[in-house]
């Protein structure tokens, strides 16, 4: 028997997406009120109870986007709020660098690291910022795959 | 480059519509979600809370010699037993219930039971920030972080001291050697939606017998705010 295995690299995008928005969501899931007190840290121009909302709906958003990349079905909303959840950490995580905030992320909860020293760098706001600017561009290019008029479908 | 008929155009334009319904929808459920489990979670942000809205509790200063001048605490804390450990004996006695305890035989940090949370955040003493910040640097109190140690590594208050709720019990008495019983504590972990600091402090008393523990119910959080607003305008 032959088994042929097709190189999809879109398909590898999109897993890798859904399996960084999954772990993201569990993590803040998980620690509620360690998150909300990330998005309180980044100092945004919003008011507190806007920063609770999002720290309420934020996680499930991660989920429901990380599932139905993975699975399916309305897939196409799923890779557009991918595209602007990593928008709007590509923006929160600059303006916090630009800033010069010493901050945690906030984005994963990376206690099963032994090394504090690796924790303390992929929890950092440069390279939170990289990683957020990187997986945008996949999450872009995982929008575009498919022309508007099948968008949605 | 071809035009669009008529027709393509109707069915980009429906496909659009859709497109937006079907974020709407994702955005509804990732609320709705949201917010189910976050008022199921004793752990879980509330929508309507706010570190404005959280009342700070009487207490006076723990800057004030806790001797000569006894603090709310001593009437307020009534849930602590003070019989678990054998070497925290001597120093409890100078805690006066005012109503009965519960029967206590609680191990030396407390189950997340949201009854004992809202219970013992009730009880301690809390303390704003802006009340804390002053006494932090006269050097009156002494501030623990009860975040976990990753967090306090990445960012903490000034002066602050780590003993992350769940330290170890060898920890917690190390801690406790180091310092007299009567020692002014101000706990803190992340925001007023957190409760391990209220563990802490809670754990602070019973185990280790100190009689001057309160709680910065604003947590982390405040800090930041606080600091924030100090800050002029760039």
């Amino acid at each position: 028997m032959k088994v042929t295995i097709e190189l999809d690299f879109s398909r590898l995008v999109r897993w890798l997406l859904a399996a960084v928005l999954l772990l993201a969501s569990v993590s803040k899931l998980a620690n509620p009120q360690e998150f909300y007190a990330s998005l309180v840290a980044y100092q945004l121009p919003l008011a507190l109870p806007m920063v609770r909302l999002v720290a309420i709906v934020l996680p499930w958003l991660e989920l429901l986007c990380g599932v139905l990349l993975l699975a399916g079905g309305t897939r196409q909303a799923a890779q557009a709020w991918t595209v602007v959840l990593f928008t709007s950490f590509v923006l929160a995580t600059g303006q916090a660098w630009a800033r010069g905030l010493n901050i945690s992320c906030g984005c994963f909860h990376l206690d099963f690291l032994a090394n504090p020293g690796l924790v303390k760098f992929l929890d950092s706001i440069p390279f939170a910022f990289f990683r957020a600017a990187l997986l945008l561009v996949g999450a872009i290019y995982l929008f575009r795959q498919q022309p508007l008029r099948e968008r949605g479908a | 480059m071809t035009e669009a008929n008529p027709a393509q155009k109707t069915a980009a334009a429906t496909s659009r519509l859709r497109l937006w319904r079907q974020m709407a929808a994702l955005l509804f459920l990732a609320w709705l979600l949201g917010a189910l489990y976050n008022q199921a979670s004793p752990l879980g942000l509330r929508p309507t809370a706010s570190l404005a809205a959280a009342t700070p509790a009487a207490v006076t200063a723990p800057a004030a010699a806790p001797a000569a001048a006894p603090r709310g605490y001593s009437n307020q804390t009534v849930a602590f037993s003070l019989e678990l450990t054998p070497s925290a004996t001597s120093a409890p006695s100078a805690i006066t219930p005012a109503t009965p305890a519960p029967a206590a035989a609680l191990p030396y940090l407390p189950a997340l039971d949201p009854a004992f949370l809202a219970m013992a955040k009730t009880n301690l003493p809390s303390l704003r920030w802006t009340q804390v910040q002053p006494l932090l640097q006269a050097k009156k109190i002494v501030l623990l972080d009860a975040r976990q140690k990753d967090r306090y590594n990445l960012s903490h208050i000034p002066g602050a001291r780590s003993l992350p709720t769940m330290s170890t019990l060898e920890e917690l008495m190390a801690f406790a050697q180091a310092y007299p019983k009567d020692t002014p504590l101000v706990t803190y972990c992340a925001s007023d939606q957190c409760h391990t600091s209220a563990q802490l402090a809670e754990a602070l008393i019973k185990v280790c017998g100190f009689t001057n523990v309160s709680d910065m119910t604003g947590g982390y959080a405040e800090y930041l705010i606080a600091e924030d607003q100090a800050q002029p305008a760039k």
